[in-house]
């Protein structure tokens, strides 16, 4: 059983030095060169669960324990630096214990699957999504079992997401994913055709993925600010619920603290995962955005899609 | 008459290994994979291409040849696994430099230099230097590294203990504020051209003669960095050796690798493990130049018969032979010597290094002697071999600078030679 924490009373103070910035600089540019060209290499290619292209980019999707810890470092390092330009991590710590990485990295290979986003021509990764899952061992239990472990978001926010909105019938703990980490290149803000074409395989990727895991992918979570990411996934999943009125929180003990502390509406959600014609129609909606070369295009056709009402619970 | 298979041996690992014979070595299968990992490299890419590189311009650099390498994770050798290396250590560089080496040895130093490099931010155990420098070997896009310890003033002083005080125009670092600014000329420097970064010996001003060495990594974009003009060598020639300027260059105090005034004790660490990597290239070269000459004399016939069953062939082949089974056996235990023991060990490097480099010419010179005219030409790869085989004496330490320090190894405990 998982323990929610109560927070704490003061941010640590931040002794920023130019030793300090310089070693983030360092580390930033670092990643910038991180290649991962390899990971559409024919030896690669068994492992995926799923890999589409456009003309510029390349989406894989594949499970945590068989990216090789080579490409999970780089994995790593990307999630690590865009939290760092996103003022999402405690830099402190980054400089103190010399991270180049999230520190989880590596250790045990979870259930997780890595949803990668390369620019073809340089390997670089230019966007990220994480479909977190329990592990194994607690996939059986229903998701109304007390002692179940809770989800990273749950933690965050102090709820047990489907005690407040009970769904029927109540999955396994196993069919529920987090999204976690969904997070693009920083310099891709600047390109609108990059950024968008980036959503796009990222969803694609995502919902492909899901498709892919069947029965044992049922309900998708996570938390999100209502503007961004909560906007866009209401354009593909259903019956969206989104709950207000948390305080989500970490204690300044944790690396990840300041991205509940800077970024405010931040809301838990839950939603359906698209089955059979549903996620066909998503799909082919998807691949058709991607191949589309014109950005207005690829808006019209998501902005075509039915979309449900969200649904909102207040605590 | 055919040559038998298996061969006898007293140093070929795989086949000592695989149970023919028994050895006092036992190399782990993380080396042995290694082994064959380069040697599929070196057969299956770098081969075809080799003797184009050697003919090619001075200045040009094949980046493809380098991209194959790294694929093949030869550029993250020593790489701690946690930065997404394969962890390994002296003794599997070394026998991964013998197989690339038996095909080019230029090509063998391209990644020997890089791991140089790494060795010394290696040594000097700062978790942040780590983190800033070492990960980008783990992508898949090649980074090289260099090691600048060659002063354009003179080239061996920074490798004698002896001469530091009475070091000349050493190559200085100027402390301001929490920088330092660097200025000087470093000669020769493998991968100066083409490198990211190199790790660059310096004497911190205040200090006489070289006796304040530092060691800095320096970013080679950084301003006041001048990649220099590339030598047009004999041999050696896919690997460039640039002239390395430094104006003015300031580079974060951060970027001290082992604190300052430490240069010569990394120098030495490191110089001992390169030199056990060195002795393992000339054995490369060795046994290239011997394969080559094996290809030709069990196929050409004299008088009736293969010139290997002519005495005085048989006599230059077991010589060879017996040369580079004596230099490998010698690199090996060096290497083990390196992997286990703190700080290394500068005798049994230098003693290997020593050794491998002369046998390299003695065997190189041998092999063109039974080939004849054909040895003499190009096509064959061996004229390339043979001017390859002169090289090693002159880096990581000539003949003479090796003697220095084996003669001293032995009279350090025994001054009076008992």
């Amino acid at each position: 059983m998982t323990t929610i924490l109560a927070p704490t009373a003061q941010p640590p103070a931040s002794t920023v030095t130019p030793a300090h910035a310089r070693y983030i600089a360092d580390v930033l540019r670092q990643e910038e060169k991180l290649s991962l060209k390899g990971i559409l290499s024919a030896p690669m290619r068994d492992r995926h669960i799923c890999v589409m292209h456009d003309d510029q980019l390349s989406t894989v999707a594949v499970r945590d324990d068989l990216l090789p810890f080579r490409y999970r470092l780089a994995v790593s390092a990307f999630r690590l630096t865009q939290y760092l330009q996103l003022s999402w991590l405690d830099t402190t710590a980054v400089f103190d214990n010399a991270l180049f990485h999230e520190p989880d990295c590596g250790r045990v290979p979870d259930n997780s699957v890595h949803v990668i986003t390369i620019d073809q021509r340089s390997g670089t990764i230019v966007g990220y999504v994480a479909l977190f899952g329990q592990k194994a061992t607690s996939s059986a239990s229903l998701v109304s079992d007390p002692m179940r472990d809770l989800f990273p978001c749950e933690l965050v926010h102090r709820v047990r997401l489907f005690d407040v909105l009970p769904v029927d019938p109540i999955p396994r703990v196993g069919q529920v994913w987090e999204v976690k980490r969904l997070v693009q290149r920083s310099s891709n803000v600047s390109d609108r055709y990059l950024k968008m074409a980036t959503t796009l395989h990222q969803f694609s990727g995502i919902f492909t993925a899901l498709n892919a895991l069947g029965d044992d992918a049922r309900w998708l979570i996570g938390d999100a600010q209502e503007h961004v990411a909560i906007k866009q996934l209401r354009m593909t999943v259903r019956e969206l619920s989104v709950i207000e009125g948390t305080n989500p929180f970490l204690p300044f003990e944790d690396l990840y603290w300041p991205a509940y502390a800077v970024r405010k509406d931040v809301k838990p959600f839950m939603a359906r995962v698209p089955h059979d014609e549903e996620m066909a129609t998503l799909l082919s909606d998807l691949r058709r955005a991607l191949d589309s070369r014109n950005l207005g295009e690829k808006l019209r056709i998501l902005k075509n899609r039915t979309i449900d009402e969200v649904r909102r619970v207040s605590l | 008459m055919a040559l038998v298979s298996p061969q006898p041996t007293l140093s070929d690992q795989p086949l000592l290994t695989a149970g023919v014979l028994p050895s006092l070595f036992t190399l782990s299968d993380e080396v042995e994979t290694l082994r064959h990992v380069a040697h599929e490299f070196a057969r299956n890419d770098l081969a075809p291409v080799a003797l184009k590189l050697d003919l090619a311009d001075a200045a040009d650099f094949n980046w493809e040849i380098v991209e194959k390498g790294h694929e093949a994770g030869l550029l993250r050798v020593v790489i701690p696994r946690e930065y997404g290396g394969l962890g390994q250590g002296v003794l599997a560089t070394a026998v991964a430099m013998e197989e690339i080496a038996a095909v080019d040895p230029s090509t063998a130093l391209i990644f020997g230099a890089t791991l140089l490099g790494q060795t010394a931010v290696l040594l000097g155990g700062d978790p942040r230097l780590n983190a800033r420098f070492l990960p980008a070997f783990a992508g898949d896009t090649p980074v090289l590294a260099a090691n600048a310890i060659t002063e354009e003033a003179a080239g061996s002083d920074l490798l004698i203990q002896e001469n530091l005080p009475v070091a000349q125009d050493v190559t200085s670092a100027r402390p301001d504020g929490d920088h330092f600014v660097i200025n000087g000329i470093k000669r020769f420097i493998t991968n100066g051209k083409v490198a990211d970064w190199a790790c660059v010996y310096a004497n911190v001003e205040g200090y006489p003669g070289a006796t304040g060495l530092t060691a800095f990594i320096v970013p080679l974009d950084s301003p006041g960095v001048e990649r220099g003009e590339v030598a047009d060598k004999m041999g050696y020639r896919a690997c460039l050796g640039t002239t390395l300027t430094f104006t003015d260059v300031r580079v974060p105090a951060e970027n001290i690798i082992g604190g300052i005034a430490n240069g010569a004790h990394i120098i030495q660490l490191q110089t001992n493990q390169a030199r056990v990597s060195v002795a393992a290239l000339s054995t490369g070269v060795a046994q290239g130049a011997l394969d080559i000459a094996k290809k030709w004399v069990a196929t050409r016939v004299q008088g009736g018969m293969p010139l290997w069953t002519h005495q005085f062939s048989a006599r230059k082949l077991a010589e060879m032979s017996a040369k580079v089974e004596a230099s490998r056996l010698l690199y090996l235990q060096a290497a083990y010597q390196a992997d286990n023991v703190l700080p290394g060990p500068t005798y049994g490097p230098a003693i290997a290094k020593l050794y491998a480099d002369q046998i390299a010419m003695e065997v190189a010179n041998e092999a063109m002697s039974l080939m004849g005219a054909r040895g003499y030409c190009r096509e064959y790869g061996l004229e390339k071999l043979v001017r390859d085989s002169f090289g090693a004496r002159i880096y990581e330490g000539t003949p003479e600078i090796l003697a220095l320090d084996i003669a001293r190894e032995l009279f350090q405990h025994t001054p009076d030679g008992d």
